[in-house]
């Protein structure tokens, strides 16, 4: 309240008592509408700095490619299964690179396996054997496993989604 | 100039080049009367391979007199019986120098000889014993890959039926004659007829081809086996396996049967093993345990595959749920080769991946779905504070506009 609301409510404290209400209604209204206008540019702000901040999270970042893990988690000549885009995927790292394929098999859809052995991916229900390359080298599956472009970044495995 | 003169008579001179294939059929003056058996053989393997009529018939086709081609000392067979037509083919089949650079095996007379065909020719005589003309055709013999063929392995059942369905045939030899009507509704009948798959059982990879027999009781896992691999692996681990091995048990036609294989599924622990056991003995209730796991997951899988499918309709993200979904499907397809170990413990252990899994799948999409029930709900504050933003921007600009009037 100021100086001369402080002097009409000495004179008339009546009409003041209305006026100090109204004043209290425009500050409330004041105070929401800054409140609201926060509240909203916050909504507008955070997926932004979702963006901007953590860009590797979550989806394929640049060029469809995907991390999936460090080349130091794999031996030579072994192998890890992940799970990309709702799909097992199958990482053989051999001395010269690492090869990512689908590790469902083609024939009726059984996530395959690594025989370090052989050399070769099996699968576990009906016998099909692929090759390094993901061919077919003998059992049912009647088409090779789908391969993906693998690159490796500074020690980490990326893969084309 | 010279060298425009020179193209023109290197090009005339290839034009009018016969070539060698066409020398050849020139010099063989057969095909002067036996013009029709031409029209039948010059598009056969043989003829693009400039094999004449004299590697079959004998004689001399460079005569151009026909008594002369046919004239004795030259070999000449007008129509070769069954066993020289197989020895005559053998001729060159069986010859590792004359085949080495068609990659074609040498072992087919052979193992002529040593099949059910073979041995009723050579041994008993009996013409009825098919020889390499009855499956391959003669003039008209093309490559067995050639869809033409009626080696061809979807023309293959037809060819080997028209001695084993014909009643008048098999009748002195005891045969069943409906093998092809069988077989044509077996799993293997469908998937070759109807699915067009050339890789899939047909008379020759179980029977062999030109060492055909019927397997026996000890050979029928081996001839199975050759595809079943995985299903075969396991069956030696079981209880059967013995029994096998002694001759009471034909390892795969004892359950499966053989020219009427139907795809199997768990109902044959009903009716296959009450052929052997009766229904109270502890290997009927281990059949019918194994049964009731894999029937279970099965069941399992289908319902948490529906549910994956029907909460990605709602528009949840089901990575995490159809990545489990596939791992449980290995679970259960796996259990099919394994049950042939028919062993309670090692199909206990798929079975109990792969319900830990569909519970999974289902805790996930129960858990998503909550979420997105919280999310709709959470949505309705959201829309009181718009309205309530609206109501004190409109009394704000009232107020306003009402500063602006005083």
């Amino acid at each position: 309240m100021n100086e001369r609301d402080r002097n009409n409510a000495a004179e008339h404290p009546s009409c003041c008592r209305a006026r100090e209400k109204t004043v209290s209604r425009r500050d409330f209204i004041d105070l929401f509408i800054k409140g609201g206008l926060l509240v909203t540019l916050a909504g507008m702000v955070l997926p932004a700095l979702n963006y901007i901040w953590p860009v590797t999270r979550r989806g394929p970042g640049a060029g469809g490619l995907q991390e999936v893990g460090k080349l130091d988690d794999i031996p030579v000549w072994g192998f890890k299964k992940v799970t990309l885009a709702g799909s097992a995927l199958i990482l053989l790292r051999t001395p010269n690179e690492v090869k990512a394929f689908s590790a469902i098999c083609t024939h009726l859809g059984c996530i395959v396996d690594w025989d370090g052995p052989k050399r070769q991916i099996t699968c576990p229900c009906h016998a099909g054997v692929f090759d390094l390359n993901g061919r077919v080298v003998s059992g049912p599956p009647p088409k090779p496993l789908p391969e993906h472009a693998v690159k490796v970044i500074d020690g980490k495995i990326f893969v084309t989604v | 100039m010279y060298k425009a003169k020179l193209f023109f008579w290197l090009f005339l001179g290839v034009g009018l080049a016969v070539p060698a294939f066409a020398r050849d059929i020139k010099n063989n003056n057969c095909i002067v009367c036996h013009a029709d058996q031409w029209e039948q053989m010059k598009e056969s393997i043989h003829a693009r391979h400039q094999i004449t009529c004299d590697r079959c018939h004998g004689g001399d086709p460079a005569q151009e007199d026909m008594e002369a081609a046919k004239a004795p000392g030259t070999d000449f067979v007008a129509v070769p019986d069954k066993k020289q037509t197989a020895e005559r083919c053998g001729q060159c089949h069986a010859d590792v120098e004359a085949m080495n650079f068609y990659g074609l095996p040498t072992d087919q007379l052979a193992r002529y000889k040593t099949s059910a065909h073979g041995k009723l020719l050579f041994d008993h005589g009996d013409e009825h014993g098919a020889v390499c003309t009855d499956c391959h055709g003669y003039h008209d013999v093309v490559a067995v890959m050639d869809p033409q063929s009626p080696v061809y392995p979807l023309n293959l059942p037809a060819t080997c039926n028209r001695c084993h369905g014909d009643k008048a045939v098999m009748a002195p030899y005891k045969h069943p004659t409906d093998i092809f009507e069988k077989y044509k509704k077996s799993v293997h009948g469908v998937a070759l007829f109807e699915k067009g798959d050339l890789s899939v059982a047909n008379c020759v990879k179980c029977h062999g081809s030109h060492g055909a027999m019927p397997p026996g009781v000890k050979e029928i896992g081996a001839t199975c086996g050759k595809c079943h691999i995985n299903e075969k692996r396991y069956f030696l681990e079981g209880p059967h396996a013995q029994a096998s091995q002694d001759g009471y048990f034909s390892e795969c036609a004892s359950c499966h049967d053989y020219h009427d294989i139907q795809r199997p599924d768990t109902n044959l622990y009903n009716t296959a093993c009450l052929n052997c056991h009766s229904e109270g003995d502890e290997a009927f209730k281990r059949g019918q345990k194994i049964k009731e796991m894999i029937d279970s997951s099965s069941r399992a899988l289908s319902d948490a595959g529906e549910l994956v499918k029907q909460a990605a309709m709602e528009g949840i993200f089901v990575d995490e749920e159809t990545a489990a979904l596939e791992e449980a499907r290995t679970n259960v397809l796996e259990m099919a080769p394994r049950q042939h170990s028919l062993s309670v413990e090692n199909i206990g252990e798929l079975y109990g991946k792969a319900t830990a899994l569909t519970q999974e799948i289902q805790n996930g999409v129960r858990t998503k779905r909550q979420s997105l029930r919280w999310r709709k709900i959470a949505l309705v504050p959201l829309w009181i504070f718009i309205f309530l933003m609206v109501v004190v921007l409109r009394k704000k600009y009232d107020q306003l506009k009402g500063k602006e009037h005083e």
